[in-house]
């Protein structure tokens, strides 16, 4: 059946691949799901109004529900461009349909909604006093109704609401079967969470990231570059056990006190915590040689280097090759502090994309930020890819004039074999060989940093080849 | 109500198992509590919880929202092993436990069941009894899942158990990894690389 759904209008590119991603949840589907949409008459894709074919209500109500992004998705009574053609659809649409929402013993609530545009109270129940002709039997109940009923209208306003115009008017009426839960997102809002980092992952993000990442109970979900656990903390609200490592074992172990740690995080919003949390090095991880399937996620937001660099052991001096083999002294060993290097985010992703093809189960997700550069000329950019993984979901979300990051979402669909394993060691020796070659490599930071070379009479021109109308990327 | 600065107060006991209930610690202070209003910060017997409530003299028995910092478990134990350079045998790490502390987690089932066939045995029995506990049986098979005596036996080995503090030792070389504060730190040395 046809449902309507309507989106919050944000994060545009994450609206859809959300809604597909936890049908696939619902459904009991791992790989990528891909459902039928249809759009309104002379609406753009980016419109928040959409049509999708889903099998029941049961699972439009599931998804809805779970969802961040979903602002309602509604049982269509009737559409048209003015009221009178709205009147008649909804007059010809079934009464076996209509008449059990409507009964007398039932309780009920009508919202007006626009999308543009504000009206004044006094125009929406002008608009409310239209719909006379549907015999509402029920008692009306604002705060809690049994049914709620929901009169969208979308006006050729012109170009204002950031997306092209609309040509025609439409108004939909529907029933409302599901509707995201965005109280959540108060509750977890970061400004009001205790610990903090630098990089700490916005919270709607975060619940985005655990629902691309098909997260539920009783699943094991782990994040290799933990930080302060905003991502876990997600990912523990939907139900899933939490791991987390860090090679920072700052923020691990000791936090900003005992009140002020990752754990207290968690104890914050009465979340189970975390299954273990340990200082650990992405590069050299100490899983043990025979273990593999244990996690169903991998979810994390590796440091690329603009806002925070990745580190790994091994010492930037000793790698560089400015000094020799270095053994520390056996009085030493107890207290020392190892030195680290810098990490590139090719080998970082590299690291990444093999201890997830061993460690997820099969049909396992990993979901992690990948940045790209904005340049003009660049064409479409290209991802990581490897043998065990099908990238089954790209949303960019802009950073900046200069870089935007994407959150990719892959599925393990192949098994992890001795073949792949060994040419992952080779490519690891590699990085370690030319540590420095694929450090200028894979550098962000002054691509992201460095003064424009643009002349200021081109810039002009070059910012409007650049899609940024407010609706794409907010 | 005269205010009093607050004061430290040493915990000297108290019973983990009866302490909890959503998270509100019920600490009988006995002597301890003396006639002075004070802050609980750790307990001695376990150091593994502070309190943010004050004491009143007008009682020794005062209930508290207390922060429940978990530990190393076994389940993370079973993991891992020593990945320095040229080790071949790295798993399973030895036990120097310091501090051991137990804590119940809510049972699941469901994820026993799933980690189970990822679980290495022999190692978990070692380490339980490392720790203390010695009722997981030597062998098993998936059958056993069934039981829930099994279940219960197996989720307190793998869930309840925390290492507080101490190391986790590597079978081949001695290096030791050091447990802090419930944490590993597997981080390796620069000639260990």
């Amino acid at each position: 059946m046809w449902y309507l759904c309507v989106f919050f209008h944000r994060l545009l590119e994450y609206r859809k691949t959300e809604f597909e991603s936890l049908a696939g949840l619902f459904e009991g589907r791992d790989g990528a799901v891909t459902l039928e949409w249809r759009l309104p008459e002379d609406h753009h894709p980016d419109s928040p109004f959409h049509f999708v074919n889903l099998p029941s209500e049961e699972l439009a109500r599931n998804i809805a529900n779970r969802s961040i992004l979903v602002k309602g998705i509604y049982e269509l009574w009737g559409e048209g461009r003015n009221f009178e053609e709205l009147e008649e659809a909804i007059k010809s649409y079934p009464d076996d349909r209509k008449l059990p929402y409507l009964k007398p013993d039932t309780t009920f609530r009508i919202t007006v909604e626009t999308f543009g545009k504000a009206i004044s109270f006094h125009e929406q129940n002008d608009r409310l006093q239209k719909l006379a002709f549907v015999p509402f039997k029920g008692r009306v109940n604002l705060r809690n109704p049994g049914h709620k009923f929901c009169l969208m209208d979308n006006d050729d306003y012109g170009s204002s609401n950031g997306l092209p115009p609309v040509v025609q008017r439409r108004i939909f009426f529907g029933r409302e079967i599901g509707a995201s839960d965005r109280k959540i997102l108060q509750t977890y809002q970061l400004k009001s969470r205790k610990y903090l980092g630098p990089t700490a992952m916005d919270a709607e993000m975060a619940f985005l990231m655990a629902n691309q990442a098909q997260v539920k109970p009783g699943k094991l979900v782990y994040d290799p570059f933990v930080g302060t656990g905003s991502i876990l903390i997600a990912a523990a609200h939907f139900g899933a056990m939490t791991m987390g490592a860090d090679i920072d074992i700052r923020v691990v172990r000791d936090g900003r006190g005992p009140d002020c740690n990752i754990w207290s995080n968690f104890k914050q919003y009465g979340l189970p915590m975390p299954l273990s949390l340990l200082r650990a090095d992405n590069n050299l991880p100490p899983w043990r040689s025979g273990l593999k399937e244990v996690f169903d996620a991998i979810i994390c937001d590796p440091p690329y280097g603009v806002r925070a660099g990745g580190r790994k052991s091994g010492g930037r001096k000793l790698l560089k090759g400015v000094i020799g083999p270095y053994t520390v002294p056996d009085d030493k060993r107890s207290n020392h502090i190892p030195s680290t290097a810098a990490y590139s985010l090719v080998e970082c992703v590299h690291d990444l994309l093999d201890l997830a093809a061993k460690m997820l189960v099969m049909g396992g997700r990993l979901v992690y930020f990948y940045p790209v550069l904005r340049e003009d000329d660049s064409a479409e950019p290209t991802f990581p890819e490897h043998p065990c993984f099908e990238l089954t979901a790209k949303c960019e979300q802009i950073l900046s004039y200069r870089y935007s990051r994407v959150l990719l979402t892959m599925v393990k669909v192949a098994p992890y074999t001795e073949d792949i394993e060994l040419a992952a060691r080779v490519k690891h020796l590699d990085f370690k060989e030319n540590h420095l070659k694929w450090l200028e490599d894979g550098n962000l930071h002054s691509a992201v940093f460095s003064p424009s070379d643009v002349k200021i009479n081109g810039s002009g021109e070059k910012c409007s080849s650049k899609p940024k109308y407010r609706g794409k990327y907010v | 109500m005269m205010k009093r600065a607050p004061v430290h107060v040493q915990v000297l006991h108290c019973d983990v198992r009866n302490l909890f209930y959503n998270n509100i610690a019920m600490l009988n202070l006995g002597d301890a509590g003396s006639d002075k209003a004070g802050k609980i910060d750790v307990c001695y017997h376990c150091g593994c919880f502070y309190s943010t409530g004050l004491l009143s003299k007008a009682t020794h028995t005062r209930s508290f929202q207390v922060t429940r910092k978990l530990k190393m478990r076994l389940v993370t134990h079973n993991m891992m092993s020593s990945n320095i350079k040229g080790v071949a045998n790295g798993f399973p790490l030895l036990i120097e436990a310091a501090q051991v502390v137990e804590k119940e987690v809510d049972f699941n089932a469901d994820f026993l069941k799933n980690i189970f066939a990822r679980i290495e045995w022999k190692a978990l029995v070692e380490a339980s009894k490392t720790m203390g506990y010695s009722e997981l049986p030597d062998n098993v098979e998936s059958s056993m899942l069934d039981s829930e005596e099994f279940l219960r036996k197996f989720h307190h080995a793998l869930l309840e158990i925390h290492l507080e503090e101490g190391a986790l030792v590597c079978p081949e070389t001695g290096r030791k990894f050091p447990v802090t504060k419930g944490i590993p730190n597997m981080l390796l040395h620069e000639d260990e690389v």
